[in-house]
């Protein structure tokens, strides 16, 4: 058997020195075939990878295939139809280095084809020559396989889809839901496209920002294009068409605070959140913003979170004010 | 106490309560604490907390002793710095920044009349001041408008009656026609508070006799400047007054319909109006017929969702009329064709709140306050580097010394005071020399800046004024509606250019550069915010050129603000080799042995100060420096370094 472990290092670098990168997807496709107890079609690695990352098309598996291919990394042979298969070539390994015909030996064993002709002959050209096919009934192999392969991946596929119909489900009647509320507030400004704005408003502190469904309901509602809701959303500063973070964190950027130094203090809470001003941080916890005016002067340069004012804190009071609140 | 709302129908109806409410007080100690969003900041909710648990546990002993206390939330009483400011009525005791700890000895010796020293403003010899009015942050005040806040709760109708609140309203409706109302503003001589100037008399005339029905009257409470909260305060404190100038506004105009456009940033002062709204409407001071005189109007509270250009007249109407709030050609002024196309009265808060004194005590009485040009009053808010933070009313005309020293108490940490910022954004700054011009409309534009909304930003010598201008045109720039091109892109590149100065890349044609903008912004801009963004670049670079020479010409920056020009470094003889700053370093830019002198890399270094602010006082081996660095030597002066 072939000592099946990669050497991951002697790939990257070879990788590397092409001036390429061993992204997420290459690595997964290089994993499908390391671990391959046998040979894989395109089609077979493309469906294997699916299982690892959804995110994975064909076009990526031909063309990490064809990449990998040219660096040396595996090897694309060609037997009985025309299908290629691939295996990982001898310089893959770390250690032992099997010879082309001992692998190919290997693996046609453990698949129990035998192939007639192999020696001297580079793979790339296997199937171009003559003469060079598999013995035996290989199409009905095949089609045994792929049944049973498709089999599996339509019932994993169900399953799925089950799963993302009942998410679906749930999110439409949390969204049906939504519509009884937003109903109230539209009922609230009369419908009326003059309190167009008023009504943003009311979603606003609803939701703390403004989804799609909400202004599309709200537009269909009222007559308005979702167009101009949109041109009204952007233009003012109070609306927000992104989920905001759970805390907001506002900074006084106004003149009495600038003159007094927020710039040092925004500066402090960037150092220490890792985002930028109008960012949100990954786990939606705090949305760093700055306003032009909090409108207590005599305190600047002042901060407001969680609704309590704060008088230039110093980068230990920040991480211990951030890091009180779950 | 509540007693049954009964509707107000004459002006005897409104003496009748006042002095019935005026009654229930009398004899009776109030402790007012401010809940205006300064003291707010200083938790004055929990000292009124505090206050009330306080009285809760006497009462349970002893319920005769506090039968004569009666605790109330009033608005903004001015003095931020000091906040929360606490004060019992009707001695006018005035406590200053109150803690909830402190409460308990405040009320035991407020019960029995007596002072507790400690808490009391202290004037500069240290013997205490007790009464808020001979405080010298009031005492050169003249506070007509302000006043009352201190006085009321503003989430009460009878509070404002109290004081004669809407008794001018009643005199108007019952005895004056609305062309006699109309005259006595215009005798007045009320100009706008927002910032034009513009009379408000002669408004009202062009809207009244401008066709077209029905007309608009509308409060703008778009305060978006930053360091101007006046307009806030008085929502927040006094919100029926302005209510009462917008009736009377709309009863000498002949509207049906008021709106109020009130900033959503300021959740107290929307709170407020529409409570004000509610219990003005329940005894009939809004709505059908109000006082028997067949004056039918309403109010509306309108929030707007944060946008400074929607503060200019024609944008806010937009705003109103629910599309985005962008301004239009005004060949034809709002207040012939405004709303809807209708005639339109667009007005400050606080020259609403003006008009009731002016109906009360007579045009007369309104001119004999301020200068020929300018009557009355005007808010400043009174920031930055200065002493006592806080909003001030004083008379048009006063010098901005007598502000800035005499109300203001000085430059914060004894600095020297470098120029005072007025107006906004769309204003300029007043440089030293300047110092001792009166305050009013004609004379602030005479001097290249402009009265504004009133907000006044104090500067010392440690702020560099190509960094202000750059700060305020960045605030224009990106508050630009993008509507026209010479605002869009004239300030776009005014920041290119200072950015290139205060990065040290800046050209010798660049000052030249800035002010051909300058007149190109001032022509050719849609609307005020383009044509008065010039105003901060114009007077900076009149009165503060040199420091504009000394980014170009030296790579230096006086003040030490520009980060790309100034440098720390660690002085060989006086560093210890302790190697705090080396701890404190967020880019380990210093390096250093113990008990040898550090060095800071000055391409790692991000110029962030932190070396400066741990370096132990004893040793302070951290300084900043400024200039080409090889010119410097040490315990050279800045102005050697300039020149």
């Amino acid at each position: 058997m072939i000592d099946n472990k990669i050497d991951f290092d002697l790939i990257q670098n070879k990788i590397k020195n092409s001036g390429f990168k061993l992204t997420k997807s290459r690595r997964t496709i290089l994993n499908i075939i390391k671990k391959a107890k046998k040979d894989l079609t395109a089609d077979d690695i493309f469906v294997l990878s699916l299982k690892k990352d959804p995110g994975i098309g064909i076009a990526t598996v031909y063309r990490t295939l064809a990449l990998m291919e040219k660096f040396g990394i595996i090897e694309k042979i060609y037997r009985g139809s025309n299908k290629a298969v691939y295996s990982p070539a001898e310089n893959m390994y770390s250690n032992k280095k099997p010879t082309l015909k001992k692998a190919i030996n290997t693996v046609s064993e453990n698949s129990g084809i035998k192939i007639s002709k192999t020696e001297g002959l580079s793979p790339a050209y296997l199937g171009a020559e003559e003469g060079y096919y598999f013995k035996g009934k290989i199409d009905d192999y095949h089609n045994i396989e792929k049944i049973n392969k498709i089999q599996a991946q339509l019932d994993i596929w169900t399953g799925e889809l089950k799963k993302i119909k009942r998410e679906r489900e749930i999110e439409l009647e949390e969204i049906i839901n939504d519509f009884g509320k937003i109903d109230k507030i539209l009922e609230k400004h009369e419908l009326n496209k003059n309190n167009l704005i008023q009504m943003l408003i009311d979603f606003q502190t609803e939701y703390n920002w403004l989804p799609r469904h909400v202004l599309f309901y709200v537009g269909s509602k009222i007559n308005v294009p979702l167009s101009q809701i949109y041109g009204i959303a952007s233009f003012y500063k109070f609306f927000n068409l992104e989920p905001r973070g759970k805390y907001q964190i506002i900074v006084c950027a106004g003149t009495a605070c600038h003159v007094r130094g927020s710039m040092n203090l925004l500066q402090r809470i960037v150092n220490v959140l890792k985002i930028k001003p109008g960012d949100t941080t990954a786990d939606y916890k705090f949305t760093l913003d700055t306003v032009n005016c909090l409108g207590c002067c005599a305190l600047g340069p002042v901060m407001l979170f969680n609704n309590k004012y704060y008088s230039n804190p110093s980068k230990k009071e920040l991480e211990k004010l951030l890091g009180s609140v779950t | 106490m509540d007693k049954q709302i009964s509707k107000i129908n004459s002006l005897k109806d409104l003496e009748n309560r006042a002095r019935l409410l005026q009654d229930e007080l009398n004899g009776k100690t109030v402790i007012s604490i401010c809940s205006g969003t300064g003291c707010k900041a200083y938790a004055s909710e929990e000292v009124h907390a505090a206050i009330e648990d306080e009285i809760k546990r006497i009462s349970k002993n002893d319920p005769a002793k506090i039968k004569n206390i009666v605790i109330k939330r009033t608005g903004c009483h001015g003095y931020c710095e000091r906040g929360p400011i606490m004060v019992i009525h009707p001695e006018e005791t005035c406590y200053m920044g109150v803690k909830k700890e402190d409460v308990p000895e405040i009320v035991e010796k407020t019960i029995i009349g007596d002072v507790v020293e400690k808490f009391v403003y202290k004037d500069e010899t240290g013997s205490p001041v007790f009464k808020e009015s001979d405080i010298p942050f009031y005492k050169f005040q003249k506070r007509i408008i302000l006043d009352s806040n201190s006085k009321i709760d503003p989430t009460s109708i009878d509070d404002y009656i109290r004081i004669g609140g809407y008794q001018a309203l009643a005199k108007c409706l019952t005895g004056m026609t609305p062309d006699e109302v109309l005259k006595e503003v215009k005798d007045a001589n009320l100009r706008g508070r927002g910032g034009g100037g513009f009379p408000a008399g002669i408004k009202w005339e062009t809207v009244k006799n401008a066709s077209g029905e029905p007309r608009y009257v509308i409060v703008n409470a778009d305060e978006g400047d930053p360091g101007a909260y006046m307009d806030r305060s008085i929502l927040e404190g006094n919100p029926h007054s302005v209510l009462e100038g917008l009736i009377i506004a709309a009863y000498a105009i002949g509207a049906s319909q008021g709106f109020i456009y009130v900033r959503q940033e300021y959740p107290q002062a929307v709170l407020n109006i529409i409570a004000a709204i509610e219990q003005a409407r329940e005894i009939g001071l809004l709505g059908e017929n109000i006082l028997n005189s067949k004056l039918n109007f309403d109010v509306k509270v309108h929030r707007g969702a944060g946008a400074f250009v929607s503060g200019e007249s024609s944008a806010l109407m937009a705003a109103i009329e629910g599309s985005v709030g962008e301004p239009r050609l005004k060949y034809i002024h709002t207040a012939v064709s405004g709303l809807w196309g209708k005639p339109t009265n667009l007005n400050n808060v606080e020259t609403y709140a003006n008009i009731p004194k002016i109906i009360k005590n007579g045009a007369e009485w309104f001119t004999s306050i301020g200068t020929k040009g300018s009557s009355g009053t005007k808010i400043f808010s009174l920031v930055g580097k200065v002493n006592n933070t806080g909003l001030v009313e004083v008379p048009m005309g006063i010098k901005l010394r007598d502000i800035i020293y005499k109300i203001g108490g000085g430059i914060k940490n004894g600095k020297k005071f470098k120029a005072v910022q007025t107006g906004g954004p769309s204003g300029g700054v007043i440089p030293e020399q300047l110092l001792d011009l009166p305050v009013d409309f004609d004379e602030l534009d005479k001097a290249g800046s402009m009265m504004g909304s009133g907000g006044m930003i104090v500067m010392d010598e440690s702020d560099c004024m190509v960094n202000i201008a750059h700060y305020f045109l960045n605030f224009l720039a990106d508050e630009s509606c993008g509507k026209c091109v010479p605002c869009r892109e004239g300030l776009r590149q005014m920041i290119y250019i200072y950015e290139r100065i205060m990065s040290g890349n800046g050209r010798v044609e660049d000052l030249k550069m800035l002010e051909d903008l300058s007149v190109i912004l001032e022509g050719a801009s849609l609307c005020a915010l383009g044509s008065t963004a010039q105003n901060i670049v114009v007077t900076t670079l009149k009165y503060f050129r040199e420091e504009y020479e000394a980014h170009i010409y030296y790579n230096s920056c006086p003040a030490m603000v520009c980060k790309p020009l100034i440098h720390y470094t660690i002085l060989e003889n006086k560093c210890s080799g302790c190697r705090i700053c080396v701890k404190s370093c967020p880019v380990n830019a210093i390096s250093g042995e113990p008990k040898k002198p550090h060095l800071i890399d000055q391409d790692l270094c991000i110029k962030c100060g932190a070396c400066m602010d741990v370096c132990p006082e004893k040793f302070d081996a951290v300084i900043k420096r400024t200039g080409i660095l090889e010119k410097v030597t040490l315990g050279e002066k800045i102005s050697e370094k300039v020149t």
